[in-house]
């Protein structure tokens, strides 16, 4: 048996190295914008057919658009978005917000928690922090 | 002429095997030509290009929609795909790159040779008209040798290849 032949692909390397970051990164947000299209899609049980029809387009148009590598406008991801009642693009200034408002609602949570817990520890007369944690466990 | 297929040193990610095709008494695969020629007269798109057989090869594995239909080949980029850079020293830049290649299943890919597209039809393209050309050839011999067995596209593999020998 022969061996396989390796060929040396450094230069496949050093191109991709010597390319500018901004050119990179659009290639690899196009695929990732279409990536979670088509995840969207999946959740929601649909097919690019129902997409296009919601969208008033041909599926051969949407179809394209699944390429991997379709120069999305915000327009158009907008109406993605709404037909598929899910949004595509979160800036990180929205994921923040999110996290706060997280943040906040457990907080509240754990506040109101507490405050019944002392209450029902006044109202059934219960003064060591033991039974009042017994109390919050229960 | 004979040629044979090649692994592609490092070009084995975690989704996507990328093989080539050597051609006797030629110093380099169709590949690494197409690389040599192209990184000092498109070096931008040559970037995007590998960026984009990266994040397949890495992320997605190597579906339909992310190559184009070149008759019984395929080729890279995607029909919808703009290029970001265009390095814009070339007059006649308007298709942009094409790599010709043979998509075997999600986790092996041929790749062959190519160069800046500057025709609408390929066949009218004094740059891509025999890369496409002899895309096709060597796309119909893999079939026939997959065909009769003597190759065997596997699971980021091609199993069979160390034998495999084909006339162009």
């Amino acid at each position: 048996m022969k061996k396989r032949i390796v060929e040396d692909a450094s230069v496949f390397f050093e191109v991709l190295g010597n390319t500018p970051q901004e050119s990179k990164n659009y290639v690899s947000k196009s695929m990732e914008i279409v990536h979670e299209i088509i995840l969207l899609l999946k959740k929601k049980d649909m097919n690019q057919k129902k997409l296009a029809q919601k969208l008033g387009k041909t599926e051969a148009e949407v179809s394209k658009w699944l390429s991997g590598t379709h120069n999305f406008t915000v327009r158009t991801l907008t109406f993605i978005e709404t037909a598929l009642g899910e949004e595509i693009i979160v800036t990180p200034h929205k994921v923040r917000s999110n996290a706060l408002k997280y943040t906040t609602a457990i907080y509240r949570a754990s506040v109101n928690e507490e405050k019944s817990t002392m209450h029902n520890a006044e109202k059934y007369n219960i003064k060591s922090k033991s039974e009042r944690l017994e109390l919050s466990a229960a | 002429m004979y040629a044979t297929i090649v692994e592609l040193g490092r070009l084995d990610f975690n989704k996507v095997k990328y093989f080539s095709v050597k051609i006797e008494e030629r110093e380099h695969s169709e590949f690494m030509d197409f690389q040599l020629r192209m990184r000092n007269s498109h070096p931008t798109q040559l970037g995007e290009m590998n960026a984009l057989i990266k994040e397949i090869g890495e992320k997605y594995g190597a579906n339909p929609e992310q190559f184009r239909d070149e008759r019984k080949a395929d080729a890279l980029p995607p029909e919808t795909f703009q290029y970001f850079g265009h390095d814009d020293l070339e007059p006649d830049n308007l298709f942009g790159l094409r790599l010709y290649c043979l998509r075997l299943n999600e986790s092996v890919v041929v790749l062959f040779n190519g160069d800046l597209k500057t025709t609408q039809k390929v066949d009218d393209c004094k740059n891509c008209k025999r890369h496409f050309q002899l895309a096709n050839r060597i796309t119909s011999k893999i079939d026939e040798a997959i065909r009769d067995k003597s190759i065997k596209p596997d699971y980021r593999d091609i199993i069979g290849i160390e034998n495999f020998e084909f006339e162009i």
